[in-house]
Order: structure tokens, then C-alpha cells, then sequence
């Protein structure tokens, strides 16, 4: 984000687009509320008439998939508006011209067959936020990053902010929110094939020499080519590139598109190591488990998406075998040749982040003590930390100008036909988190909500398939078919169907598409086409629907169980 | 006319449910039911968590044959092991805030559960009385929309209406 979340109770109008708060983030959500309650005009773009739609002062239904063509002519009205900051763009900006040759040819009127918007909607709600005072933020989530066109469509939000000078200035300007706690600070760290921590290019002799003489290893051996996705993994292992995998923190069997596929990949792995505190399905494939701690048993620093580095200490402390994943990060590079020590994270925090990153240098354990936080860039000790990067224009780029970047806008991959007529878009659920090994785990927490989980259905979707409200339901797709319970929702648009993908048994990766884009190689996990029947026997549904769970939940605490038997002696 | 009750802010409200969670857990001890004694009712245009209003003449109360509710003029309490789950509560309330689940009464011989039997259980706010920070859901609520009102809020509130009518009317 180039703005802080506080900062957004302050801005005159906040615009959010494929993001939906109230799920995925209460607190930001709250934040939401309180800058209504000062006067904040507030736009909401989404074809769901998500909760903040209720207190938007204009709400946008675009049709599922049609972000960039809605972006392209959004930023055409504030051209053709003559909203246009002429004087940022001229100073600050770079590429106007050929930006607009591709801008200029989405009008609100031609591309309304596309979004479904009214185009005179549309333009009155470029003018809401291009003229808001004292500043507009621009927020998105994953109903932009999880789409075809998710790279492209963060190119024109960043431009759209550019030419209408709704950045560069305090409480304004983008904020991409996170799909997960701390997927800040994993970027932070350099958990990415193409980064050291910092943001550091492994593509750079010079900063691998760095890293190199830090970790007291030659230089060769840290590779300066780009790494491999997670979402690559499964082809990978059918092209016979990976044949080792060691996943900690995530459970792909759940979380990846086509699940059914990934499974099967996986299952041609020589080597497959799962680094986790719970058994999931994906643990439950393993060769390899190394029992690891939970966030209220370890302590260290998380990265808010903002860039507020927050430290964090331990509840009680680790049972059994269970070991923090530095401890094991390290006991691990040491069998394998490597001399790695560590005496606590505030080691770690200083050796590899503070000495190596500038930008974090200022951000000690001393200033996070308690409720202390610090936003990096935070250069020096004294340094306050930066809630508002590229103040008065002063962006990062070699140039220092912001570059203004337009795409044309394409379909996405897998269009709804005849077979196949409900678009699925996944969503998050408030009450569940992600894969919801963790969540799953609180009995409270699944006492207000249970397998096999729900498919959002508008009204008129589910009339035509004679389904009512908590009906047993199929969901099917090309890839796979699950059973549900159907939740008729008039917050759900026509055409399209929403589910969450924490659910074991109505678990939407069974139909979910792995197509990935060419930049992020991120899936498409906002569209893909299904449809959805009613179950003839309710009776057996439900049974069956118990059945599978059962059997799942049998099937994981057998392989839990071995834990407790002693190791074979070879 | 004393009762207090929960009331909510639907402007505040952002649907988070954690007003839930925490009922649930205030209830997740043996001998009651793990269920959520209010609702967040998120459709069309509307988000909030609809409660118990401790009605002064309860018509839950009044329906109840084997007085597992009762209204002693403080609220309407739940006496649990009364209720036979017949349902006329949840029949009797407009504001749909009662409810009846199936409840596990286990049996146990030292730390071992030796039976287990199924009963009824009316589900409905019973305001925490025995909690003494307050009702658990106001002290969850992440967006300060739930509050507990009594006789003197309400009052307040209703003066403060009839002062700004009659300053309409003055203006009119």
C-alpha cells in the first residue's frame, strides 16, 4: 500500500474495487465505517452487493471478469471529464501518450455491454473520486489480483491514481490489500523466487556477493536466476523439473485450483517434505512431516500490508516434538552442510533483515517493544517510518516518474456455455481462515459454521433449478463435482455462483481452474464456469455429505496417530 | 418496566459475527447448548445482529407451558432442563430471536462419560446475567455497534426525539 490503513479514516473518498472488507478484513472494515462517519464518500465496485455496499455512496455491479475493460473506461472519463491532473502528469508521469491511445478507445458508452454499467453511473463516480478532497484511495483485493487480467488490471488502477493526482499526497493513493496475515512480510523476507529480503534482486551479481559474504558462502552458490512459482509446481513435477518439494505453512490439496490434478502431481514426487501444525490433506501426502509451532507459541515480527512491521511474542510455549520454524530451517541447512545459528528471532531479525535490508535498518525490536510498530522505509533509529511513500511525486523508478501502462482488454479463460452456464468466483467467509486447518481446529469456531459449507446462489439461479435455501446441492465443472448445501443470497448477482475454499467436502478446488497469468502466475481463481443441480434425495445427500467427512476426518487422524508410535530402527 | 436488553447499530455493524463467536463460547460449557444466541442477519440491504428484547410482557414466556421461560421483570431467563421443545416460543416471538436445538446431556462416572441423552434446548439471549463484565457480545463487537440499553437510555433517547419534533414545529 502507498498509504497506511489509519490513513484511510482521513481520505475524502475511498474507492474500493474487487475487495470486500467486512470478510476478509473486520478492522479494515471498521476503518471504513469511521471515515464514513467524517464525510468520506465512499464507491464500491463489485458484482456482489458486498457489506460495504450498504453504506457506499455509489455501488458499481460491473459483471464478473470484466475489471479491465471497467478500469479502461474509468480512466477514460476522467480524461474526457476533464479530471485530469495535467500539471502531475506532466511533471511525474511517463508514457501519457501511448497510455491513452489504448484508454481512448473505452468509453463508459462502448464498454457497457462488457461491465454492465450505466455509463452516466460511471462517470459520476470517476468525478467522485478524482475531485474528492483532501484525497481518494484506491483499494483493491483479490477480486483483482485473482482474474486473468490481474497485472494489467493494477497497471491502470496505479494510472488511474496517477492522472487524477489521487497519489503523492498524504492518505491517498493505492492500496492492494493482502489475501492472507503477514503475505507482507513473506514478500518482505524475500520468501519469492526473484527477491532477497528487501526487495533485493537475485538477478544482481552485486547484491548476491552481499548476501553471499553475509551467509559466509561463495558466491556461486546462490543462483542469479529467477525461482519457480508455487502455482508451477504441478507441471513442473510433470515435466519431471521438480522432483523434491518442501512445503511449510500451506495446504495446496485444499488452496490450489484443480486439486484433483495436484494431487495426483504430487503423488510423483521422490521427495515430499510438509512443514506444518496440524494434519492436513496435503500433510497427509507427505513423505516428510516436521511438526512446527503455531503463532501463540513463536514469536517474531509480522508485515501489516501497509508495511508496519509488528513484533509479536509467544503465549505459551511449544509442546511435544514441535519445534519453530527457524529452529527447523536451521537444523536442517546444518545436516545439509550448512553452519546455521541462531540464538532467537531478534538475532535473526538483525543479522538478516536490519543489516541487510536499509530500508528496515531503523526498525528494532526495542521500537516494536509492546504495542510499538514501525513502516518501513524506516532508514535511521530515529526515523518515524513512513505511513505515505512517493509524497509530492517522487516515485521509486529510475526516473523517479510514475510509468503510465494500458492494456486492451480480453475474456477470461473459461467462459460460461450451455454445460456449464454459472460463473464461480471464490470468496473468503468471515469465521474461517484460508485452508481452515487452523480455524477448523476451534470447536467455537466451527460450531458457527460446518461442512459441507455453502454455494451463494442469487434468487432467480436457484428458482430455475427448483433449489431453496440450505437445499443439498452439485456443483460441477470440467475438472471435478462436489456436493453442497446451497445458500440462497439476494446479495449474490444472476449468472453467478460464490463459494469459499476452506470446505473439505463442498471444496470448490475441485472445479477451480489452474490457469495462471503470464507476469504473476497467479490462478484465475475469480472465474471459471459451473453448474449447480439439486440433490433428488435430500436424505442421502445429507448423509453422504456427513459420510465424506467422516471419512476424511478418519482418514487424517490415522496418519495423526503415527505420531505416537515409536520410529522403526534401520 | 425495567428490562435491559442488547441493541445494535446497523450503520456500525460490519457483519463480522464476532458478537457470535463470543455467545458461543459464552455457552460452551456442559449442560448448555455451543449455539449463538443472536443472529447476523446479512441480506439485500440489511446487516445486523437481531437479539432478545426482553419484552416486558414476553409472549415467549407467556407461551411456554412448563416455564423454562419466565420474565421476573429484569429480563426473560432460560430455566433449561424445563424446556420439552415444543416450539411455542419460537412461534411466539417477532423478532425471531428464539430458537430450539437438540441438546447432549452426557452421564459421567468420575472423568468417564458412561451415557449420553439427547433433549431440547431453548436457545435465547439470557444476557449474561451471570457474567459480570456484561453480555459477551457487546464486549466482542470489533465496530462498538452493540450496547446494552435500559429504561434511563431509552428514556433519554425519547426525550431527545420529542425535543427535536418540537423544535421542528417551532421552525414549521
Amino acid at each position: 500500500m502507498s498509504c497506511g490503513v489509519p490513513g484511510m479514516e482521513d481520505a475524502g473518498c475511498l474507492f474500493l474495487f474487487g475487495y470486500n472488507p467486512n470478510t476478509s478484513h473486520p478492522l479494515v472494515a471498521r476503518r471504513v465505517v469511521k471515515a464514513k462517519e467524517k464525510g468520506a464518500k465512499i464507491i464500491v465496485a463489485d458484482p456482489r452487493f458486498i457489506e460495504t455496499s450498504r453504506i457506499a455512496d455509489m455501488y458499481l455491479p460491473l459483471r464478473n471478469g470484466s475489471n479491465v475493460a471497467f478500469l479502461n473506461a474509468f480512466a477514460n472519463a476522467i480524461v474526457t471529464e476533464g479530471l485530469m491532473d495535467e500539471e502531475f502528469v506532466r511533471e511525474h508521469t511517463l508514457g501519457f501518450d501511448e497510455w491513452w491511445q489504448t484508454i481512448e478507445k473505452y468509453t463508459p458508452e462502448n464498454t457497457r455491454d462488457i461491465t454492465g454499467i450505466d455509463p452516466g453511473m460511471l462517470r459520476e463516480a470517476a468525478r467522485m473520486y478524482a475531485t474528492a478532497e483532501p484525497s481518494s484511495i484506491l483499494c483493491w483485493g483479490m477480486g483483482v489480483c485473482q482474474h486473468l487480467q490481474n497485472v494489467e488490471a493494477v497497471h491502470t488502477c496505479a494510472a488511474i491514481a496517477c492522472v487524477s493526482h489521487q497519489i503523492g499526497k498524504p492518505n491517498s493513493g493505492v492500496a492492494p490489500v493482502r489475501g492472507q496475515n503477514n503475505v507482507q512480510g513473506a514478500c518482505d523476507m524475500g520468501a519469492l523466487p526473484n527477491f532477497f529480503p528487501g526487495y533485493q534482486k537475485v538477478t544482481d551479481p552485486e547484491i548476491r556477493q552481499k548476501f553471499a559474504d553475509n551467509w559466509n558462502v561463495p558466491v556461486e552458490a546462490l543462483s542469479g536466476h529467477v525461482g519457480y512459482k508455487v502455482s508451477d509446481i504441478g507441471h513442473l513435477i510433470d515435466d519431471g523439473k521438480i522432483h523434491a518439494f518442501y512445503n511449510f505453512g500451506e495446504d495446496p490439496l485444499q488452496t490450489e485450483p484443480d486439486a484433483l490434478h495436484l494431487a495426483k502431481q504430487f503423488e510423483r514426487l521422490d521427495l515430499f517434505v510438509c512443514q506444518d501444525i496440524f494434519m492436513t490433506q496435503t500433510c497427509a501426502a507427505a513423505d516428510v512431516i516436521l511438526p512446527a509451532t503455531s503463532w501463540g507459541e513463536h514469536e517474531g515480527v509480522f508485515s501489516a500490508c501497509d508495511r508496519t512491521f509488528q513484533r509479536f511474542t509467544a503465549a505459551v510455549p511449544p509442546k511435544g516434538e514441535c519445534k519453530h520454524d527457524w529452529q527447523i530451517f536451521a537444523e536442517v541447512a546444518e545436516r545439509m552442510g550448512h553452519d546455521m545459528h541462531y540464538r532467537d528471532t531478534q538475532e535473526i531479525w538483525d543479522k538478516e533483515c536490519r543489516a541487510m535490508w536499509p530500508g528496515a535498518y531503523g526498525a528494532t525490536y526495542e521500537k516494536m517493544e509492546g504495542l510499538g510498530h514501525a513502516q518501513w522505509p524506516v532508514p535511521t533509529l530515529d526515523h518515524p517510518g513512513t505511513p505515505d511513500l512517493f509524497l509530492g511525486g517522487a516515485f521509486t523508478t529510475p526516473e523517479g516518474k510514475a510509468h503510465l501502462i494500458a492494456h486492451e482488454y480480453r475474456d477470461p479463460t473459461e467462459l460460461p456455455d450451455e454445460r456449464y452456464p454459472l460463473v464461480l468466483c471464490t470468496v473468503r467467509e468471515v469465521g474461517h481462515y484460508s485452508c481452515r486447518s487452523m480455524t477448523g481446529n476451534c470447536a467455537q469456531l466451527s460450531n458457527l459454521a460446518e461442512e459441507p459449507g455453502y454455494v451463494h446462489i442469487s434468487p432467480a439461479d436457484a428458482a430455475a433449478r427448483g433449489i431453496k435455501h440450505e437445499d443439498m446441492v452439485w456443483v460441477y465443472s470440467r475438472r471435478g463435482k462436489i456436493i453442497t448445501r446451497a445458500f440462497v443470497d439476494d446479495r449474490a448477482n444472476e449468472g453467478a455462483v460464490y463459494m469459499t475454499y476452506q470446505w473439505w467436502v463442498g471444496k470448490c478446488n475441485d472445479l477451480t481452474l489452474h490457469h495462471v497469468d503470464e507476469r504473476s502466475h497467479t490462478p484465475e481463481d475469480k472465474y471459471c464456469a459451473v453448474e449447480v443441480e439439486l440433490v433428488d434425495d435430500q436424505v442421502w445427500a445429507e448423509q453422504h455429505a456427513e459420510e465424506l467427512y467422516m471419512e476424511l476426518k478418519g482418514r487424517l487422524a490415522e496418519n495423526a496417530n503415527a505420531q505416537h508410535e515409536a520410529p522403526a530402527l534401520s | 418496566m425495567g428490562s435491559k436488553f442488547v441493541i445494535a447499530d446497523p450503520r456500525k455493524c460490519v457483519g463480522c459475527r464476532a458478537c457470535m463467536a463470543a455467545c458461543l463460547v459464552k455457552h460452551y460449557v456442559p449442560g448448555d447448548a455451543p449455539v449463538a444466541r443472536l443472529n447476523v442477519v446479512r441480506a439485500g440491504e440489511r446487516t445486523a445482529p437481531i437479539v432478545c428484547h426482553h419484552c416486558e410482557n414476553a409472549p415467549c414466556a407467556a407461551s411456554c407451558p412448563t416455564g423454562a421461560l419466565y420474565a421476573d421483570g429484569d429480563r426473560v431467563g432460560v430455566r433449561m432442563k424445563r424446556c420439552i421443545g415444543c416450539r411455542s416460543c419460537v412461534v411466539a416471538c417477532p423478532y425471531g430471536a428464539v430458537d430450539v436445538v437438540k441438546r447432549y446431556d452426557s452421564t459421567n462416572l468420575g472423568g468417564l462419560v458412561i451415557g449420553s441423552v439427547r433433549n431440547a434446548a431453548v436457545i435465547k439471549c439470557d444476557r449474561c446475567y451471570d457474567r459480570p463484565e456484561g453480555p459477551a457480545c457487546v464486549q466482542a463487537c470489533t465496530s462498538l455497534a452493540l450496547r446494552v440499553v435500559d429504561q434511563d437510555a431509552i428514556g433519554e433517547n425519547q426525550s431527545r426525539r420529542q425535543r427535536a419534533i418540537a423544535d421542528e414545529m417551532a421552525l414549521a
